[in-house]
């Protein structure tokens, strides 16, 4: 399982809008999108996908990040793996 | 579904396929966009895809067995019951199931879908009482099968456009198996040029301190034989190298890599029908032994992971409310 954040997205993009951003740049389909608003200046979302590694997915973040989408620039992380909780 | 989906249909896909064309694109489109630059790319990525397309075929055609999941069908159906705890689970499955949810809320939704049950699938060996002649025994060695993190990750409106929604999903699999391995050249090309420059950066200080090194006359290495050695170790440093290849040669070895890698998956990845006798306990039973009920499913097996797979039928009756669960909010109230 891997995360991309993606940040800067435009304030009114849908869930199967960022699916189909994703699709078209030749990433698989995505399993969740957790929208991030923040502050509402740099609208993000947390894209997980169930059965891709960390690896595959960095090697293809390069393609989404820097894209540019409705006077936007979408950037594009791949995030870190979870650590385990040492208090459990 | 597009023209691209008909490949995963019942009749093998022809050398000479148009539609072939569509998944030449789609590989390069995921592995790598930059493979279209080499001259024949299409030539030379065609065994590799041709015998990927035959792969998620044959898998897709292994789902012929259609169950009919509903809370109120669990215990009527041996496979249900092996892989849902109990009925409540299976309505907490489905409403989690978002595609199967937005499958049902698109207008043209008949109702009734068809969706791929997707699980892990573990067997564990336990000791467990037995009858052994005509003794109970506690300590016999027993296997349990364990079916866990379920999933419905294809929905379909009938059971051949399901076959070939999961033949596309295979494919796209495999795909994303050819990537992870472009991945993993790149690490490894990546390590061996820093493997290198450090082996470089070494020669040149030995180079430059010989003389002194020369001169201690202690019982320090021979620096020529070290410089030997390092030079040695910078020489097969550079053909490994060169086994990955640099600007279009390197797409060569990439282009290689994806072919390689998509010839090779009927012989990492297995995916077969798999027939258990179990009973209530899911514990696994041999046939001579009776007893229990005989469970079939598909199982997907490969160095990482093993899932097992089932095609299944939903009805919009048995769907329950995504997101609120009364029971929940009643207890939190």
């Amino acid at each position: 399982m891997a995360t991309l954040w993606l940040t800067n997205l435009p304030d009114d993009v849908t869930d199967d809008e960022i699916a189909g951003w994703l699709e078209k740049y030749g990433f698989p389909r995505c399993d969740e999108i957790a929208r991030v608003p923040g502050d509402g200046t740099r609208p993000g979302a947390a894209v997980r996908f169930d059965e891709v590694d960390e690896e595959v997915l960095r090697r293809l973040q390069p393609r989404i990040d820097g894209v540019f989408v409705r006077n936007k620039t979408i950037r594009a992380q791949v995030a870190p793996p979870e650590r385990p909780d040492p208090r459990r | 579904m597009g023209l691209f989906d008909r490949l995963f249909g019942r009749k093998p896909a022809e050398p000479a396929d148009p539609l072939l064309g569509k998944a030449l694109d789609r590989t390069v489109e995921v592995v790598e966009p930059k493979l279209v630059v080499l001259p024949d790319w299409k030539r030379r990525l065609t065994p590799g895809v041709a015998a990927a397309i035959e792969f998620a075929r044959a898998g897709a055609q292994q789902l012929q067995q259609v169950h009919d999941l509903s809370a109120a069908g669990w215990g009527d159906d041996p496979l249900l019951r092996a892989v849902f705890a109990n009925a409540e689970s299976v309505n907490r499955v489905l409403a989690q199931m978002r595609d199967l949810q937005r499958h049902f809320r698109s207008p043209n939704a008949g109702d009734e879908a068809y969706g791929l049950l997707g699980m892990t699938f573990t067997t564990r060996r336990v000791l467990g009482a037995a009858l052994v002649g005509d003794q109970v025994r506690s300590d016999v060695e027993r296997t349990e099968a364990s079916f866990s993190e379920h999933r419905i990750p294809a929905v379909a409106a009938d059971a051949d456009a399901l076959r070939q929604a999961v033949g596309v999903r295979i494919f796209n699999q495999l795909l994303l198996v050819a990537t992870k391995e472009l991945a993993k050249a790149d690490e490894r090309r990546t390590s061996l040029n820093v493997e290198r420059a450090m082996l470089q950066a070494r020669l040149r200080m030995l180079e430059s301190r010989e003389g002194a090194l020369l001169d201690e006359g202690d019982d320090a290495e021979d620096p020529l034989a070290q410089r030997a050695e390092l030079q040695r170790r910078l020489d097969e440093m550079t053909a490994a190298m060169a086994q990955y290849g640099a600007g279009a040669e390197g797409l060569d070895r990439q282009l290689d890599i994806v072919r390689d890698t998509l010839l090779s998956a009927t012989t990492t990845i297995r995916i077969a029908p798999r027939r258990l006798r179990l009973d209530a306990m899911n514990t696994v039973l041999a046939d001579a032994d009776g007893g229990g009920m005989p469970v079939e499913f598909v199982c997907v097996q490969s160095p990482e992971m093993s899932r097992a797979f089932a095609a299944v039928r939903v009805r919009r009756a048995d769907l329950p409310a995504g997101g609120l669960s009364i029971a929940a909010v009643e207890r939190t109230l």
